[in-house]
């Protein structure tokens, strides 16, 4: 019988995990959370106010919705979409030119247009294997291209439109040529609704929070109890084996992507309605805050691994430190650095002890 | 699929060269289309536009080459903006100001080069060390080095334009040698740019160093083997790449005499351009392949057709939009390439094209 045995010390992997490791892993955002808090307790007493976390909440409710979809891709193996940003501004100023016809149409246009951009960018990336993050990265460039040429550069107010208005922009012409009564509507009324949409709070608490909860319990059943969520996984921890066990690999890539786009799109339209403008700019920078917060709240870039729970811990977190270093003195711009060198930091060691389980690279 | 690869040379040939003919075709559209594009009065302007893009697209040839992507360039010509400017006037002031003479001058440019090229090569060793010894993929390591170094520069700077408060190196550095036509672009700057393209086209195609970037980049496995310390290879990659994105924002700082915090972020993002070309230039994505000449031609080629766009009476927004476009289309063309390459990989094109004659053959006989 010992002939057969395994050369002295045998296999050294480890078959099993670590229980502690596992659940740092999973729920390690969580104790960040409360080390966060002690240190928000002793920066300032009112920390824990009802009024302070409302707006921590508040203030990352755009972050907790675009990054609902972005989680959507990491989860399935495709690092991230890098064109969130313009996603958001375009389908911002696609309300806007919807707006006029009621607050219905301006959602059902700007989430549509988020379903087309999220569907071309699934297919290139999901069926040729292009680099997510290069590819994404290419349209968010050419989306500001086309918004920035529609408009001539300039932007797009909901509460104001002249003749000259009705000559730029995607629909507008459009739109100005199939009613004739176009100059008639009352904008000022519309715009007051559309403008509003960001500033309703019922129950004293803003219509965003609201919609973020929704966005992610909707993302939290979609990506842990539906079929659709474990063909997800399966693609996320091999694009190969999803293919081959029967899995249409470039339909779940597509539709994550659709997942990410519309989210970005609803994120868009409040977005637009808090600024009262809709221009390409809106929306910079949540492309990257959002990655960050989903690989704090463990989910890992090589994919398949982590949930919504996590992303809404990944979330809250930025949004601590966001409000620490603002309580402590410490401006935006340096908060974006910290954000930056953290996320390096994050990455780095998720990716050490995912290979010290002997699991992958992330 | 019984249908074999035409490998033949010359078509081989003309598609390294690519680049060359893209140039060629672009020149005649524009000359065309828009009338004075040949005159020497919009060609050094858009040679001088080049300048920067040139020096940035040399280090970010050199890390695709080794197989990794560096997108902080885009914060990095910033930093080495602000700091040259930054540290400039500091020292400038601390070795007594205008009073001090054109020493303290001198010295003040010195000490600010070098700290600017010193931060520039640190942000690539940061990079460089997390890609190669973290393991972690390089676009993701070097998208939060972006976000970081663009929250530094604006802590930098407080958010202001930082100018130099002499004028001495401006006027040395953009003006003219010889006032005739055409020969007018060539300025210190200008030559500047020149030699160090032609320092690292000629470590790359030429030196031992360059040889083993080259492998390193087509497969780590084999040059690991071969015995390359493929990890520091990759690590000076990086260092190339912020030192040069460093130098080629420091350069654009002084002939400005303004460093501005977000230069690239509203408009045409010098990362984009730089990206694009360095794709159209015959660079692989994948590494292992690729020309800081033809990154260099290719970034002349994108500048005439943006020159171009603005000559035939369109607007800077349109060249947004061109730019996007182009980028979008370069980039899926390679991924289209990658994928048909990948569809091809295993396929056996001479037992293919036996199996078809023995074929034909027993057909024949029957």
């Amino acid at each position: 019988m010992s002939s057969i045995s395994l050369p002295l010390g045998g296999d050294v992997r480890k078959t099993r995990q670590n229980s502690l490791t596992l659940l740092i892993n999973r729920f390690g955002v969580f104790f960040m959370i409360l080390v966060l808090s002690g240190v928000g307790l002793i920066v300032s007493p009112g920390f824990f106010s009802s009024t302070n976390l409302l707006n921590i909440l508040n203030a990352v409710s755009y972050l907790g919705i675009v990054a609902a979809g972005i989680a959507f891709v990491i989860f399935c193996g495709q690092y991230g979409d890098m064109s969130a940003p313009m996603t958001m501004a375009i389908s911002g100023v696609i309300s806007v030119e919807f707006m006029r016809y009621g607050l219905v149409p301006a959602f059902l246009a700007a989430m549509a247009t988020g379903l087309v951009i999220g569907a071309v960018n699934g297919y290139i990336v999901g069926k040729f294997r292009a680099n997510a993050i290069i590819w994404t990265l290419a349209m968010n460039f050419i989306l500001e291209g086309l918004v920035r040429w529609s408009y001539k550069g300039t932007q797009i107010y909901p509460d104001m439109a002249t003749e000259k208005t009705y000559q730029t922009g995607f629909f507008l012409p459009l739109l100005a040529k199939l009613d004739r009564h176009i100059m008639d509507i009352d904008l000022v009324s519309r715009a007051q609704a559309f403008n509003g949409l960001a500033t309703t709070y019922p129950l004293g608490v803003p219509l965003v929070l609201y919609v973020m909860f929704a966005v992610m319990i909707i993302g939290y059943i979609v990506m842990s109890k539906t079929t659709f969520g474990n063909q997800l996984r399966v693609v996320g921890s091999s694009y190969e084996v999803g293919r081959m066990s029967g899995i249409n690999a470039t339909g779940t890539v597509m539709k994550a992507f659709m997942m990410s786009s519309l989210f970005a799109s609803i994120a868009g339209i409040f977005m637009t309605s808090l600024n009262r403008v809709g221009a390409f700019y809106i929306g910079q920078g949540y492309d990257f805050q959002a990655v960050t917060a989903i690989i704090l709240g463990g989910m890992s870039l090589s994919g398949g691994r982590g949930s919504m729970i996590g992303v809404f811990g990944g979330v809250f977190t930025l949004g601590l430190i966001s409000n620490i270093l603002t309580l402590v003195g410490i401006g935006t711009f340096t908060q974006k650095m910290i954000t930056g060198f953290l996320f390096i930091v994050v990455v780095a060691v998720n990716a050490r002890s995912l290979r010290k389980l002997g699991r992958d690279y992330a | 699929m019984l249908k074999t690869r035409d490998n033949s040379e010359l078509i081989n040939r003309i598609n390294h060269n690519r680049i060359y003919f893209f140039l060629a075709l672009v020149v005649i559209i524009m000359t065309l289309g828009a009338p004075g594009f040949l005159r020497s009065g919009n060609i050094a302007p858009m040679m001088k536009t080049a300048l920067l893009p040139i020096m940035v697209g040399i280090g970010f040839t050199f890390a695709m080459i080794a197989g990794n992507f560096d997108l902080s360039v885009g914060a990095v010509i910033n930093v080495g903006a602000a700091i040259v400017m930054g540290e400039f006037n500091r020292f400038y002031a601390l070795f007594g100001g205008e009073s001090a003479g054109d020493g303290a001058v001198i010295a003040a440019w010195i000490i600010a080069f070098v700290l600017a090229l010193a931060a520039g090569s640190l942000v690539g060793l940061a990079n460089g060390l997390v890609v190669a010894k973290g393991k972690v993929h390089s676009f993701i390591v070097t998208i939060g080095m972006l976000t970081a170094m663009s929250g530094f520069v604006y802590t930098y700077s407080k958010g202001n334009t930082i100018s130099a408060n002499s004028y001495m190196l401006v006027d040395v550095i953009e003006k003219p040698f010889l006032r005739v036509p055409y020969l007018e672009i060539i300025t210190w700057r200008f030559l500047i740019v020149s030699l160090i393209l032609a320092f690292f086209e000629i470590l790359l195609t030429k030196t031992r160093w360059g040889r083993d970037l080259f492998m390193v980049g087509s497969n780590r496995e084999a040059a690991w083997q071969a015995g390359i310390d493929t990890d520091r290879k990759v690590i000076e990659s990086f260092v190339i790449s912020g030192f040069t994105a460093a130098l080629g924002g420091i350069l654009f700082a002084v002939s400005m005499n303004a460093a501005v915090p977000n230069y690239g972020e509203r408009g045409i993002n010098p990362l984009m351009l730089v990206l694009a070309s360095t794709i159209i230039g015959g660079t692989v994505m994948t590494g292992g392949h690729g020309s800081v000449l033809k990154t260099a031609v290719a970034v002349i080629t994108i500048q005439a057709i943006f020159n171009g766009l603005i000559g035939m009476g369109l607007g800077f927004d349109s060249q947004v939009l061109a730019a996007g476009m182009l980028l979008g289309v370069v980039v899926l063309g390679e991924a289209y390439a990658l994928y048909r390459q990948s569809l091809k990989r295993g396929e056996r094109p001479s037992l293919m094209k036996e199996a078809a004659e023995l074929k034909a053959a027993r057909s024949s006989n029957r």
